[in-house]
């Protein structure tokens, strides 16, 4: 089993995580990994390996179809359907599953984060209005998200996901479809995520750039039938 | 900075509900509301009137009472009638005996054609109300009674028309009981309806909003709200409109008072009670779709 470096306990671990639900064969092959706080892994691997799939099981805090899968140290299994929802708040989300609204603006995509989860908008002004700083989207806060282009939009993402201080940012291709510059930029932002003590899981089918990321879960897609 | 935050409002968290749909689920619910109420008004005034209706006719007997020949001569109509009230009003059980005036043409066929000739003279009887069943009496006894004492009588019997009435009444409350279920029946589905359709539309709001950490409660209850407001209103607004149309008609129909909604009568009580039981189920059935949407689209 793999493992990450990272402080105490664990937030994620996958132990012989499948998709292999009888008569299903495509999908994820067993997956074991743990990773700690604060740790940063990348899940590399051909398309149809099951990258997004692993990381989709982790947001949906679900039990997987076959093996185990533990978040923040409690079996997801033990966690009541009406409970996955608090679980999904310590998780910063970059998944194909929860896109940005197009038809919102800048600021409404990060507001819709915050207000999700309770919080008001005196409370979350500020904190939207420091992300969108951060990112560079600040003086495009009431554009529509729609008409932003594809590193205006991988930055809002961004924002987004970190809205709610998570433990643990998920994140699917991340800048993929950028030029080099503009990506580079990108995972510098990545890396102050991570400097800053959140933990980061990225699902790359580009092993070079997932290598200098940081350590990496190797996944291999799984046998179809004959 | 172009964004003012003062200026700033956030949009809301689940799109709004489409409003044409909403008005036509207020319209529809209204007119749902109003023909229950109505209707349900209608059924209690006929439920409420009937009792009294079988009561009259139970509590009571038209005796007809004829010409008899005795000794070769022909008794008085009028003379057989009253010795007839004498004998009835002895009798146990017999509150009241009264001899009804003969009709004006009666009287004329009397006189033209001799007493044998004129058709019966009525005595109305009325029966002890407190009487216990068994004490008071048969037709059938009264009309022994009087032929033991020379009287040719008949009577009126309200026995058939006492069946259709007590069928009425059973009728009318089953009435009763199916239009309130159908018509509640009616607004949920249409409320259920509305719900489903709604779900359909926000679907990928839904699951971006549980992907960002909204529990299920409060994602219910915004995708709910709009429309179960909109339904209980359309509720409480079409049960008030009926109840404004038969207070409005009821003092123009005096005639008709005892079988039609009134104010104050238990009828409209019970009616203007239909709305406040309707809610509470569709808002059941909302919530019944509304959970497995949720089911379905929350991750």
């Amino acid at each position: 089993m793999a493992g990450m470096e990272g402080g105490q306990g664990h937030l994620v671990r996958f132990h012989r995580v499948s998709s292999a639900a009888r008569g299903r064969m495509a999908g994820l092959a067993p997956l074991s990994f743990i990773l700690g706080p604060g740790a940063r892994a990348a899940l590399v691997g051909p398309p149809g390996s099951g990258k997004s799939l692993a990381l989709r099981l982790i947001a949906v805090a679900a039990p997987p179809p076959a093996g185990s899968l533990e978040l923040f140290g409690t079996p997801v299994s033990e966690i009541h359907r009406s409970r996955r929802a608090l679980v999904r708040r310590r998780l910063g989300l970059m998944l194909a599953d929860f896109p940005l609204v197009d038809a919102l603006s800048v600021i409404d995509n990060i507001a819709l984060a915050a207000r999700a989860v309770g919080r008001d908008e005196a409370e979350f002004f500020p904190r939207a209005l420091e992300m969108l700083n951060w990112v560079g989207l600040s003086a495009r806060a009431d554009e529509a998200a729609g008409g932003l282009n594809l590193e205006a939009r991988w930055r809002l993402w961004l924002a987004r996901a970190l809205t709610n201080n998570p433990e643990l940012l998920l994140a699917d291709e991340p800048g993929a479809g950028l030029e080099e510059g503009p990506r580079a930029a990108f995972f510098k932002l990545i890396d102050q995520v991570h400097g800053a003590g959140i933990a980061v899981i990225m699902a790359m089918a580009d092993e070079a750039q997932a290598g200098r990321l940081g350590p990496t879960v190797r996944l291999s897609r799984r046998a179809e039938p004959a | 900075m172009s964004l003012d935050p003062r200026a700033w409002r956030p949009s809301p968290l689940l799109p709004p509900a489409g409003g044409a749909a909403l008005t036509g689920l207020f319209i529809g619910g209204a007119l749902v509301s109003l023909m229950a109420v109505l209707a349900m008004a209608w059924l209690s005034a006929d439920l409420r009137a009937r009792p009294a209706l079988r009561a009259r006719l139970n509590g009571g007997a038209t005796i007809a009472v004829m010409a008899r020949r005795t000794s070769g001569d022909l008794e008085s109509l009028d003379a057989a009638a009253w010795r007839a009230r004498e004998i009835l009003a002895k009798t146990p059980g017999v509150a009241s005996a009264k001899v009804l005036a003969p009709a004006p043409e009666d009287r004329a066929i009397a006189d033209t054609m001799g007493a044998g000739a004129s058709p019966a003279r009525l005595i109305a009887l009325a029966f002890a109300p407190r009487a216990a069943p068994a004490s008071v009496p048969t037709i059938g006894a009264l009309i022994a009674d009087l032929s033991r004492e020379g009287v040719a009588a008949a009577a009126d019997d309200h026995d058939p028309v006492t069946g259709p009435v007590e069928h009425a009444l059973a009728v009318d409350a089953a009435g009763l009981a199916f239009t309130g279920a159908i018509l509640t029946g009616v607004l949920a589905g249409l409320t259920a309806a509305m719900i489903r359709s709604r779900a359909r539309r926000v679907a990928p709001r839904i699951t971006l909003l549980s992907g960002l950490g909204m529990t299920n409660t409060a994602l219910l209850t915004r995708l709910l709200s709009p429309v179960i407001l909109s339904a209980s209103l359309a509720l409480i607004i079409g049960g008030a409109g009926a109840l404004a149309i038969l207070g409005l008609a009821a003092p123009r129909l005096p005639g008709l008072a005892a079988v039609i909604p009134a104010p104050g009568a238990v009828d409209l009580i019970l009616a203007a009670a239909w709305p406040a039981l309707a809610i509470p189920v569709v808002i059941s059935a909302a919530a019944v779709v509304g959970a497995a949407w949720m089911k379905r689209l929350a991750p």
